[in-house]
């Protein structure tokens, strides 16, 4: 039986229950009745312009459809009668229109919108049971529109959300082909649990965790034999393939979510068909990536491009900004080139020892959507080939999907959307890796080969590390409204993705003569079912209530078998049966969250809304002892703009509040005491595993905001303000045992209180707008202040690289604090101020607390237009593990340049300054100094977006955009080197950042053209 | 009436949400009820040496570095570069090891006393709960045995102790801080107690295994607690008896694992030049006098290597010449041994004043190995002296010598010893007397702290 077989019987079930209840549906219908049709024409008002996607839908029925590129659109077979049609659009407000419908006729209901800012009649899902308007949220909710966006054709979905919505850090973790970027809502709510948001896809629950890095496993061999990057699930869609994008950001409207809902919640709406004839998209991108350089001013990167060190000076002798006597840095191919010059008079091309390229990056997207009748459909596909900057990196991936719905009658829908995608990534072998190239270059003649030689670094190429992942997500929504004021929405779905990681050093490999082998298999299952029903009824009078209800279950699944073999017999391409030794081990980890909620809106004369709301849960990882947990909510939104006494010159106002309560569940072992399973020497063993804790539960994260929506001017400037606070009771933590009474180490425990809080604001603006010229400016302004309560009697202790102790940011940055730093004087280390228990100097938090962004779009005539995104994170520090790693073993550091100068010429410790003495003099060397901040703004993207629809035959549009990503970018000086947006190992689930032996994200250049038939 | 019916279908589906079962057992790790079937003992006792095994040094997420560390700081190697990951940290190559650092030998150390100590509650209480859960007399006797290994490993590494009290309802509390001696008592009670149970064990060759490994076992502890002046005469007496019934030939070994990182051996695996060369015989005693005797208990090799970083100290990379005792990843490190028992006997006769006795019980080894023998009539100083030397070399990289440098320096034990440094720097020559030893020019430490760990969390500290 294969695998799909094995998890097609499993989610059967719901399936079969699914489609058999539409199938019985379509087969009982009475006969339809005569039909007839509503064509129309949809424009804005103010320009006459067509209004492109806005949802036409036909109200107390599923049936509806968006318009085409111009403006138009048609609904067929629409019972005879009198229907209300609304009209939704991102920008606009809200319009509705009655129309009568003859039989075997067509009725004309064009419509004009008037633009808003504010749009308080936008439909979203997010966090609420079915679809609500922005109107009755109590809390704030960004919505990322893309149905119309064709100027910026992101690579990835990492890069499509940065800089995207206000309180949402996307953090790029390396330059490493497939490295996935940390997503954080509002900071981090758990020091023990993942802080990764939870992802939904068409209402399906999808992996958000990082997929397992390739890497040997524990006991094979050290798991730092790798490229050390992690992959992002997230950037296995197409973003082409994405309409909209909702994101809550903490717990006061994800509480419907439950369990593990406290990080937040992003849902991203793949694109529908529409009804009419086919329309083609064309997609073709050509691009490249480039890094910038990350080292000091005279070895701008760090050794793997010397040849930037080497100048030719005025009297055309060979110079180096290398003086020869310091001789760290490919001095073998700096002497090399010195006699190649004296010799021939010319620089030697290639250039040996340049490990750095211009990565090649080409995509071509296709998609073709259309519909008839009682069905639509949106089927794409896309194929991408990126090189990256390193010389074995490489990402291929290959993603289709198909969106189907059926109006099996007017009132029972289904959709069913499908995406299948191929993601295989070569990696060079990076981070903290001693067999790896970038930290064996970083550290010159004092790394683990003993050599710069590039010669013998490219040996270290000798290895070959590919992840693929195969993954199939699918699922589908039923959508059945017997009545006007009833519907129900039951959802199934399945996320499956296999990936093999295998890491290979052959035999002959330098450090490894007789060969390694590792080969893992992950598969990984979040099994999706889900069921909402609204109930809408007038109390009295003004008074009107929507109730709703519903369960979900959500199972995951990770099976992983790792084999290793080593001491292969001889070269050639083995398997890991070839070793002479060779292991394996197998993992299975199943969790359940079952849970029911429901939630009551009252609105009284559309513009007073009180939503309460609770959700309870159940999940397979709480301890015996612990029952069912309950997350309740309460909201409220006031549109005080549509007061009667309102003057309108106000603008709109919509005031809201929001409290709600949601979790984070422990893991799959936690509360269990444990043995695990070993072999020592062929027999079998019992080791000692997890204390257990039987009145373990998640915690629980209790987050209330308040806040306004506004439009201003004319409509000219939107505002929003949100001050938010979330507090995390019953934190886990990692509460340490007593070593002398028995079980290892540490056990969870929910024993801890910690505290978020901060302001969200944004502006958007258009500064002017004329018929062939505009500017519109945005920015956003974001917060966050961390603070530990209580640790529940648990003394001060070490969490995710950073320090918890009370009073102190949540895995605060802890070292020690040179007051005199550029003094040349003896350093002085006494801690002042922020000093925790043990007398080390607090930095800060790891997470930003201050976060700015910016957009800008200029329109210019013929359609051109530049837009701009940036974004400046602040306040976070970082620790620079690649300089600690490195100056522990005495290797020259660049840094350190200045002191090694002095202290080879012959000088004293007296004339260097306070941090080079703590820093370059390995036997003074004090590593917990080097917390530097993380300040930086980059440019994200600038685009520039050009129509070439008449140079194209026969396509209704094109677009040229050529684009630049994280091209420019400003550091804070103190960071000396690398770039904040790099990490460790684990780059998604570790709860901070540190950097490690990477290369930083890359820039990358695009030219996309995009064609329409 | 159809509002009624879709309500109907509704409240269906979340019941059948709601009743979902969240129950999930997960394959793997094994409920600590599953383990009180008697067919799991063997694994139990198995745990048992395992878990030793990774305190004595292994790669595992509890594992630790005690016979890697204490030999730095012993002399018995050298730093030869990495400090972190396989390497040795920069403190404990300059010869102090502090709580903080000491907090993983600390756990490791500790689990493998209550891995097998818990194993014997268990074997106890089911036991007495039902016949047919009785473990059998190997079973038992084996398992006290490596309770007897774990506590003499405490005792000998550690400055102090700290047991934990059992409760009357079977649990276990927290205990004081007590004299690191109170291991060597429990030590002895538990190789009395598998000498007690080995009796009726088969086959003989398994009883004799075991009672030797008891009884060289006790002897050992009784020395260390006849060194710390408890028991008096009486217990060198019971020392050297039960030393003396001991045979030459016998070695009891703690075996390591090729087939899984967490079970090498890390003594070797942090020289296995993979890429790491962290350690080396250069600048140690051990350099000049495997070079003049060829003596093979502390055979080294010369490779043309450098270290694997330079080494702050020695100012740049050392030439690496890594040990040869441990030359695989499953090279097992000795527990105790034939030989260390006519040590035992040999210092016991020291102690009664009879250095040619003791010299000639020494020199039992040195025939055996066709090395030039010690001349009987020396002064009771200078037998002295050739004990703690034959016993740096009998027992090099078994993590005792810290424990002997310990007990001998503290105790003004006469005699001296050769453990130092013997090269200053990458260019200096080899001496012929130590350039430091444990005391100067710095006191360096002669056990490893009570883990910071324990006094963070133990609320007796």
């Amino acid at each position: 039986m294969t695998q799909l077989e094995s998890y097609w019987r499993r989610v059967s079930p719901f399936a079969t229950t699914a489609l058999t209840a539409a199938a019985l549906l379509l087969l009982v219908r009475p006969a339809r009745a005569q039909t007839g049709t509503v064509e129309g024409r949809i424009s804005a008002a103010t320009t006459g312009s067509p209004v492109i996607g806005a949802q036409v839908s036909v109200s107390g029925t599923n049936l509806g459809t968006r318009t085409g590129d111009d403006g138009r659109f048609i609904l067929l077979n629409l019972p005879a009668g009198t229907h209300q049609l609304r009209i939704t659009a991102i920008g606009y407000k809200a319009a509705l229109l009655r129309v009568t419908v003859e039989p075997g006729a067509t009725v004309t209901a064009d419509a004009e919108l008037t633009p808003s800012v504010l749009q308080l009649d936008e439909i979203v899902v997010t966090g609420t049971p079915g679809q609500a308007r922005l109107r009755e949220l109590g809390n704030t909710i960004e919505s990322i529109d893309l149905s119309a966006e064709v100027k910026d054709p992101p690579a990835s979905m990492d890069q499509l959300l940065q800089a995207r919505a206000t309180g949402m850090t996307v953090m790029q973790g390396t330059g490493s082909a497939g490295a996935g970027a940390q997503i954080r809502l509002r900071g981090a709510v758990s020091v023990s649990q993942s802080n990764q948001p939870i992802i939904y896809v068409d209402g399906i629950r999808v992996r958000s965790e990082g997929y397992a890095r390739n890497a040997p496993a524990p006991g094979a061999d050290f798991t730092g034999r790798s490229s050390n990057i992690q992959m992002s699930p997230l950037n296995d869609l197409n973003p082409a393939d994405i309409e909209r994008i909702e994101i809550i950001k903490g717990s006061a409207a994800s509480t419907l979510y439950g369990t593990e809902a406290a990080a937040g919640v992003i849902q991203i709406f793949t694109r529908k068909g529409s009804r009419g004839a086919p329309r083609w998209n064309v997609q073709m991108d050509q691009g490249f990536a480039r890094l910038p350089p990350f080292g000091t001013d005279w070895n701008p990167y760090l050794n793997f491009k010397p040849g930037d060190s080497v100048v030719l000076g005025p009297d055309n002798q060979l110079r180096t900004a290398v003086p020869a006597q310091s001789a760290g840095y490919c001095p073998e191919l700096i002497a090399g080139w010195r006699e190649e010059f004296r010799r021939t008079g010319t620089f030697p091309t290639p250039k040996p020892c340049d490990w750095l390229r211009q990565g090649h990056r080409q995509k071509l997207v296709g998609s073709v959507t259309g519909g008839f009748d009682a069905f639509r459909y949106f089927v794409s596909g896309s194929w991408e080939d990126y090189d990256g900057v390193l010389p074995q990196d490489n990402e291929r991936r290959v993603v289709t999907r198909g969106n189907f719905s059926f109006d099996v009658s007017d009132d029972l829908r289904l959709d069913w959307n499908t995406a299948y995608s191929n993601y295989n990534v070569r990696n060079t072998p990076t981070g903290n890796n001693a067999q790896g190239l970038t930290l064996n270059v970083y550290r010159a003649e004092r790394n683990y080969r003993s050599s710069s030689n590039p010669v013998v670094l490219d040996s270290l190429l000798n290895q070959s590390i590919t992840t693929e992942v195969d993954r199939l997500i699918t699922g589908g929504s039923v959508y059945y409204t017997p009545l006007p004021q009833f519907s129900n929405r039951f959802t199934v779905g399945l996320d499956l993705a296999n990936q093999e990681n295998r890491n290979l050093r052959p035999f002959g490999f330098v450090a490894q003569p007789l060969g390694v082998l590792f080969d893992e298999q992950n598969k990984y299952m979040t099994l999706t079912a889900d069921y909402v029903g609204n109930l809408d009824f007038r109390i009295a009078g003004d008074l009107a209530s929507t109730f709703s209800f519903g369960g979900q279950s959500i199972t995951r699944e990770r099976i992983s078998t790792f084999a290793f073999g080593r001491d292969f017999p001889g070269p050639g391409n083995p398997t890991v049966s070839n070793g002479a030794t060779f292991l394996a081990r197998e993992q299975r980890i199943r969790d359940v969250t079952a849970g029911v909620f429901f939630q009551n809106v009252f609105k009284l004369r559309d513009r007073y809304f009180l939503t309460l709301g609770a959700r309870f849960d159940g999940n397979s990882a709480f301890g015996q002892d612990f029952g069912i947990q309950g997350y309740p909510k309460a909201s409220v939104s006031y549109v005080v703009s549509e007061e009667p006494w309102w003057p309108s010159a106000w603008g709109e106002v919509k005031l809201r509040a929001a409290l709600g309560w949601a979790g984070r569940a422990p893991g799959a072992f936690d509360a269990v005491k444990t043995w695990n399973p070993a072999v020592s020497g062929g027999q079998s063993a019992f080791l000692p595993g997890n204390v257990g804790n039987p009145k373990l539960g998640p915690e629980r994260t209790r987050e209330i905001e308040v806040g306004f929506d506004g439009a201003f001017l004319n409509n000219r400037v939107s505002a929003e303000f949100t001050w938010y606070q979330q507090q995390t009771t019953d934190a886990l933590f990692s509460v340490r045992q007593i070593p002398s009474v028995g079980f290892p180490a540490s056990q969870l425990a929910n024993v801890g209180t910690m505290r978020n809080s901060g302001i969200e604001a944004a502006i958007n603006g258009t500064l002017f707008e004329r018929q062939n010229w505009g500017l519109e400016l945005g920015m956003t302004f974001y917060t966050n202040h961390s603070l530990v309560l209580d640790l529940g009697g648990a003394p001060p202790f070490a969490a995710g690289f950073g320090w918890m102790e009370e009073g102190f940011p949540i895995m605060a940055a802890k070292g020690v604090r040179i007051r005199n730093p550029d003094a040349i004087a003896a350093p002085d280390t006494a801690c002042a101020g922020s000093c925790a228990s043990d007398g080390q100097y607090i930095f800060g938090p790891q997470q930003p607390t201050f976060v700015w962004g910016t957009t800008a779009t200029l329109r210019l005539p013929k359609g051109v237009t530049l837009s701009a995104r940036g974004e400046y994170q602040g306040g976070a520090w970082i620790y620079d593990a690649a300089a600690a790693n490195a100056l522990q073993r005495s290797v020259r550091w660049p840094t350190c340049r200045r002191a090694h100068l002095i202290l080879e010429g012959g000088g004293t410790q007296d004339q260097l300054t306070a941090r080079e003495r703590l820093e370059c003099i390995p036997a003074q060397l004090n590593d917990d100094v080097l917390w530097f901040p993380q300040d930086f703004f980059k440019l994200r993207d600038v685009t520039l977006t050009v129509p070439v629809g008449a140079f194209v035959s026969q396509a209704r549009g094109a677009t040229l955009s050529l684009t630049a990503q994280n091209w420019v970018r400003w550091i804070n000086s103190d960071l000396r080197m690398f770039d904040p947006e790099m990490t460790d190992r684990d780059s998604l689930d570790d709860q901070n950042r540190q950097i490690s032996e990477h290369i930083p994200p890359a820039a990358v250049f695009t030219a996309s053209l995009r064609v329409t038939f | 009436m159809a509002t009624i019916r879709s309500f109907r279908h509704v409240a269906a589906a979340a019941a059948l949400l709601a009743a979902c079962d969240t129950t999930v057992t997960n394959p793997g790790p094994v409920p600590d009820d599953d383990l009180n079937n008697p067919l799991a003992y063997n694994a139990i006792v198995t745990g048992a040496r395992l878990q030793l095994a990774r305190a004595y040094g292994s790669d595992a997420a509890f594992g630790g570095q005690i016979a890697y560390w204490s030999a730095v700081l012993a002399f018995e190697i050298n730093p030869a570069g990495s400090t972190g990951s396989f390497g040795i940290p920069t403190l404990v190559q300059a010869g102090t090891i502090t709580a903080q650092l000491s907090s993983g030998d600390w756990t490791a150390a500790n689990l493998a006393r209550f891995v097998a100590e818990d194993a014997l509650r268990r074997f106890a209480a089911n036991a007495a709960r039902d016949p047919l859960l009785a473990p059998t007399p190997r079973q038992i006797s084996e398992v006290a045995v490596w309770a007897g290994y774990a506590n003499r490993l405490l005792g000998e590494t550690f400055c102090g102790a700290v047991l934990p009290v059992t409760d009357p309802d079977g649990s276990l509390s927290p205990g004081d801080s007590t004299a690191h001696t109170d291991y060597f008592l429990r030590a002895e009670q538990h190789f009395t107690s598998a000498l007690q149970t080995a009796g009726t064990v088969t086959p003989d060759s398994v009883r004799i295994r075991i009672v030797n490994s008891a009884r060289a076992g006790r002897a050992s502890v009784r020395l260390d607690l006849a060194s710390w002046g408890v028991g008096g005469t009486a217990m060198w007496d019971s020392a050297a008896a039960d030393a003396a019934l001991v045979p030459n030939t016998f070695v009891f070994r703690l075996p390591f694992s090729d087939q899984d990182q967490n079970q090498y051996n890390y003594i070797y695996w942090a020289r296995a030049a993979t890429p790491y060369r962290a350690h080396t015989q250069w600048g140690t005693f051990h350099e000049g006098y495997y070079r003049t005797t060829r003596d093979a208990r502390v055979a080294w090799d010369s490779t043309a290597l450098l270290g694997d970083a330079a080494v702050a100290k020695f100012g740049g990379r050392v030439p690496f010449w890594p040990e040869r005792k441990h030359n695989a990843r499953n090279s097992p490190i000795n527990l105790s041994s034939g030989w260390e028992m006519r040590l035992i006997e040999a210092e016991r006769a020291l102690v009664g004043g009879d250095p040619a006795t003791a010299v000639n019980l020494m020199n039992q080894r040195r025939t055996n190995l066709a090395l030039p023998t010690y001349d009987n009539t020396v002064s009771a100083d200078s037998a002295w002296s050739l004990l703690k030397f034959e016993r740096a070399v009998e027992l090099w990289l078994e993590a005792r010598r810290l424990g002997d440098l310990r007990r001998w320096i503290v105790n003004g034990v006469p005699g001296s010893y050769p453990d130092g440094l013997y090269r200053a720097s990458i260019a200096d020559t080899l001496h012929t007397t130590p350039l430091e030893n444990m005391t100067t020019p710095v006191a360096r430490s002669l056990c490893f702290p009570i883990g910071q760990n324990e006094r963070d969390t133990n609320p007796n500290f």
